[in-house]
């Protein structure tokens, strides 16, 4: 629905771009140059060109000396780099580490919001009890929690897990209470006035209501689990992109640490990649985005 | 005056409204009979208590004073054979229209398959029977309000609350609309009552008029509708019925 939506807009566009080009009596059938500008492809085709013309103008600063390659290495040797670490025996070791202990931080605050954001929606007494306090825990910045955490839970991925569950559920949680207010009051007459149970209410109603805030929630969450796994990690660690960061770093290995978040990023952005598939996917009935731009 | 024959029975109904900014007057003492299986409309301006007077026999919003009862029993809440439209279709996204037309059936506990076929043979009544699988938004809001209409009237309800159900949609296709209420009204007879802010939709589809002003929230008068039925678009070229219309603009001040 979207992708068609889309081809139609910039019909509309090319369509419209056509009449002042005529006005000005440059066109003999020859396609404007703001209609060309404006098309969807040239937006595609212009993402490449500006990483291309980006790193180029990156590699000649480089090449010209002009900045330390200690402080900013040369993409081509960043590229080595990667290429060095992505084919070492302790790779995978390390990435299947953090992605442990993001997905299943995640999880565990996918859960908790749903849970959490459910009954403080749902019952008043919750949300006059336990919302300050939820508000008081998200205003604390958690990165000054994970030395806690390590002491608590360990070196191991336990304490990177708890990390990212805390740090990924309240976006959850908020998205969750948002969402399942954001009905129409007509909706919920016409489920009243068929009698519904307060149950029927919020499966029925509330529940594919609140679906695309909580995905939107999700698509937050995933990525601020990452986040809670690195900082884990930064803290102390036996595996984990977050350790190899710090300990290319520690030894001056600029361009690993260069590529080392180069495969966190790659890594953030395929999960929200498959969180936004599933939105997609569950959510079918979306018709705008307009939910997405809210948090 | 309450007998079993009224649908619907108002007593010096009374609406307040409590908010932050103080207490808003939305229905003053209004008085109304429903006789069961007739065209009641209720006809005034925005803000002159229609909407509320229709939800309050609905039972979807509580009376400050005054008597309902609906079929001989006090309103306390929503109640069973009670069908509501509102101005939106309320149809829900995720559902294809069938599903729509047959959530009704899960939250009454029915059995789906018992209404499928009706359910069907309602769409295919409306013109919309290649569309039963389709999902709202690639549907017109003519059409959308049809599938409504398809919702509420397969479930056989005695009363019928139409809440400016066709405001929304252009004059053609709410012309059309109204002709498809009437020829379902006449295959089973519901008592309707019909809010509407539209003159001479209320005395080309009513029995009677109740004509409401915001004084705030009064009923001015009702006035019997004494045009033949089944009522055709021609009717409406009639001078019988341009006195009708005349008599309750007059009333209104419009």
């Amino acid at each position: 629905m979207a992708d068609t939506k889309l081809t139609d807009s910039s019909n509309d566009v090319d369509g419209q771009a056509v009449v002042p080009a005529s006005a000005l009596g440059n066109g003999n059938g020859v396609k404007p140059w703001t209609a060309i500008t404006q098309s969807k492809w040239f937006g595609y085709a212009m993402v490449p060109l500006v990483f291309i013309v980006a790193v180029s103008i990156w590699e000649a600063i480089s090449r010209a000396g002009m900045v330390a390659a200690i402080i900013l290495p040369a993409p081509s040797a960043i590229g080595k780099s990667l290429l060095e670490l992505v084919t070492a025996p302790f790779f995978p070791k390390h990435v299947q580490a953090t992605l442990y202990e993001t997905v299943v931080g995640f999880l565990i605050a996918a859960v908790l919001g749903l849970f959490l954001g459910s009954i403080i929606s749902q019952f008043p007494i919750m949300r006059t009890t336990l919302y300050p306090y939820i508000v008081a825990f998200q205003v604390l910045p958690k990165s000054a929690l994970a030395p806690l955490f390590i002491t608590w839970f360990g070196f191991g991925v336990a304490s990177k897990v708890v990390m990212s569950a805390v740090i990924a559920f309240f976006v959850v949680t908020l998205n969750t209470m948002v969402g399942l207010e954001s009905y129409a009051e007509n909706e919920y007459l016409l489920m009243r006035s068929l009698q519904a149970k307060r149950w029927q209410i919020f499966t029925k109603l509330k529940v594919p209501s609140a679906l695309p805030f909580v995905f939107a929630g999700f698509k937050n969450g995933i990525t601020l689990a990452l986040v809670g796994a690195v900082v884990g990690e930064f803290v102390a660690a036996q595996a984990g992109l977050g350790l190899l960061v710090e300990v290319y770093n520690f030894q001056m290995k600029i361009p690993l640490v260069f590529a080392t978040i180069i495969v966190l990023s790659l890594m953030g952005l395929a999960l929200y990649g498959i969180m936004e598939l599933l939105d997609r996917k569950i959510v079918f009935w979306r018709t705008s985005s307009w939910e997405q731009d809210i948090l | 005056m309450v007998n079993n024959h009224q649908a619907v029975t108002v007593r010096e109904l009374s609406k307040v409204y409590v908010g932050r900014q103080g207490s808003v007057e939305a229905l003053r003492e209004a008085t109304l009979d429903v006789p069961s299986g007739s065209f009641v409309s209720l006809v005034g301006p925005s803000g002159c208590g229609k909407s509320t007077l229709l939800k309050i026999i609905g039972g979807l919003i509580t009376k400050t004073a005054g008597t309902v009862l609906v079929d001989g029993r006090e309103v306390t809440g929503p109640q069973s054979g009670v069908g509501i439209m509102f101005q939106t279709p309320v149809l829900f996204p995720w559902r294809t229209i069938l599903q729509n037309l047959l959530l009704p059936t899960e939250v009454y506990g029915l059995k789906k398959e018992d209404y499928v076929d009706k359910c069907l043979k309602l769409l295919d009544m409306t013109g919309l029977s290649q569309f039963s699988k389709a999902y709202p938004r690639e549907l017109s809001g003519g059409m959308q309000q049809r599938a409504a209409l398809c919702r509420v009237l397969a479930y056989d309800p005695e009363l019928l609350l139409l809440d400016e159900p066709f405001g929304a949609l252009d004059e053609f296709t709410r012309e059309r609309m109204n002709l498809e209420v009437l020829r379902m009204w006449h295959l089973n007879n519901p008592a309707i009552v019909f809010v509407t802010h539209n003159v001479g939709e209320a005395v080309f589809l009513s029995d009677t008029v109740c004509v409401m002003t915001p004084c705030p929230g009064c009923v001015a008068k009702i006035i019997e509708i004494d045009l033949p039925r089944p009522r055709e678009v021609t009717l409406m070229k009639t001078r019988r019925y341009a006195d009708y219309v005349f008599e309750i603009r007059e009333i209104l001040g419009v």
